[in-house]
């Protein structure tokens, strides 16, 4: 009896003691765990946001992030930036890096939404207003760019420019389009061209701009051409979120497009197609500054041939 | 002259320079206009740098 009594005793203080150090291992065990979590905070020292990536307040802004920093910061200046959360979902700058664009093309693009999916890129180009500007453009790219369905190449290796098209017009331009030859410009340019649907997507891309196009979208968007660079079909999308490149020619003289288109499509065979690094640049700049200072010649000549003219007049008969 | 001369051999220098740097863009007559003016503007440029030095010197 005391010996059963003594059993259930012993038994009681063994249960007991596992318990008990059952506990202790289970307490350490989640003190090391949270050692864990809190392990690599202190080795990289200050933690940063989550979802932020460290760059240059510039680069943010190229790519559409958000990013708080001091007062009047210097573009070159590093921030934490939050990227906007198509470029966070589809992996960040990796995404950007892995396309591949090898030439460029131009199809017509005759109602919104009906661009043919799997290009690498998709760009558009947009006259709001018909001109001698938006002919000059058009001129360029027609004499440098092939229509998509003459290329051969995979789509995913290009980037298809689209020119809006007039859906009535149709008619018009389907035997041009069966031989793949480029359409005469002036015809295009009068006719063909759906300056509606350009001014609608120019509205699109700056419903909700970023800040590297927030000048463009403040001007009077009415000389253009603008170009625009996205990633997937842009057309129907009521707010367009970065990154996406775009390229505003109001200010360039229509002389320089040729340089400027070309730019353009290495600019797009880039691996960061947003970053302007073939576009934004001292020879372009030097180009158009160069060409408006031409223009000056003709008058020049002529003030100098009238005072010429004056001043032979004027003379005193010998 | 011999500065119409130098000013027309710098415009040509010009030129040269402009078409290998922008191969799509024709020179017309009004840029060819520029290049020449540029070119004349460059040679008594120097001729006056030229001038000044030697005046110095002596």
């Amino acid at each position: 009896m005391v010996l059963s009594r003594l059993g259930a005793l012993l038994t009681m203080l063994l249960s007991l003691s596992l318990s008990a150090s059952t506990l202790e291992a289970g307490s350490s065990e989640r003190r090391v765990a949270q050692e864990t979590q809190h392990a690599p905070a202190t080795e990289q020292g200050p933690e940063r946001p989550r979802g932020t990536v460290k760059i240059t307040v510039k680069d943010c802004e190229i790519r559409g992030g958000e990013f708080i920093v001091h007062p009047n910061p210097l573009p070159e200046d590093l921030v934490d930036c939050l990227l906007p959360a198509p470029i966070r979902r589809l992996g960040g700058p990796a995404e950007l890096g892995g396309r591949q664009v090898l030439a460029s093309a131009y199809d017509y693009l005759y109602r919104a939404g009906t661009e043919r999916p799997g290009y690498g890129l998709y760009s558009y180009v947009l006259f709001p207003v018909a001109s001698r500007r938006a002919e000059r453009f058009l001129e360029e790219l027609f004499k440098t760019t092939s229509f998509v369905e003459v290329t051969g190449i995979s789509l995913g290796y290009l980037n298809v420019m689209y020119l809006p098209t007039r859906a009535e017009k149709l008619s018009a331009l389907k035997p041009v389009v069966v031989n793949g030859l480029a359409p005469s410009v002036g015809l295009f340019s009068s006719d063909l061209y759906d300056y509606r649907l350009a001014q609608r997507l120019l509205v699109q891309i700056c419903a909700a701009p970023a800040g590297v196009i927030r000048s463009i979208c403040r001007s009077d968007l009415s000389r253009g051409p603008y170009l625009f660079t996205y990633a997937s079909p842009a057309s129907t999308l009521s707010r367009v979120p970065p990154p996406y490149l775009v390229l505003d020619l109001s200010r360039v003289h229509e002389r320089a497009f040729g340089e400027f288109v070309s730019a353009y499509k290495a600019q797009v065979k880039r691996e960061d197609f947003t970053d302007l690094e073939r576009i934004a640049n001292l020879r372009l700049r030097l180009l158009s500054t160069v060409l408006t200072a031409a223009d000056w010649m003709d008058p020049i000549k002529g003030a100098m041939a009238d005072i010429v003219h004056l001043a032979g007049r004027n003379d005193p008969p010998q | 002259m011999t500065i119409l001369v130098s000013g027309f051999i710098v415009a040509v220098a010009l030129g040269s320079l402009f078409s290998w740097a922008y191969p799509r863009v024709e020179i017309d007559l009004r840029l060819a206009s520029l290049f020449a003016l540029g070119g004349l503007a460059i040679v008594l440029a120097i001729r006056g740098v030229w001038r000044t030095i030697h005046r110095t010197k002596a």
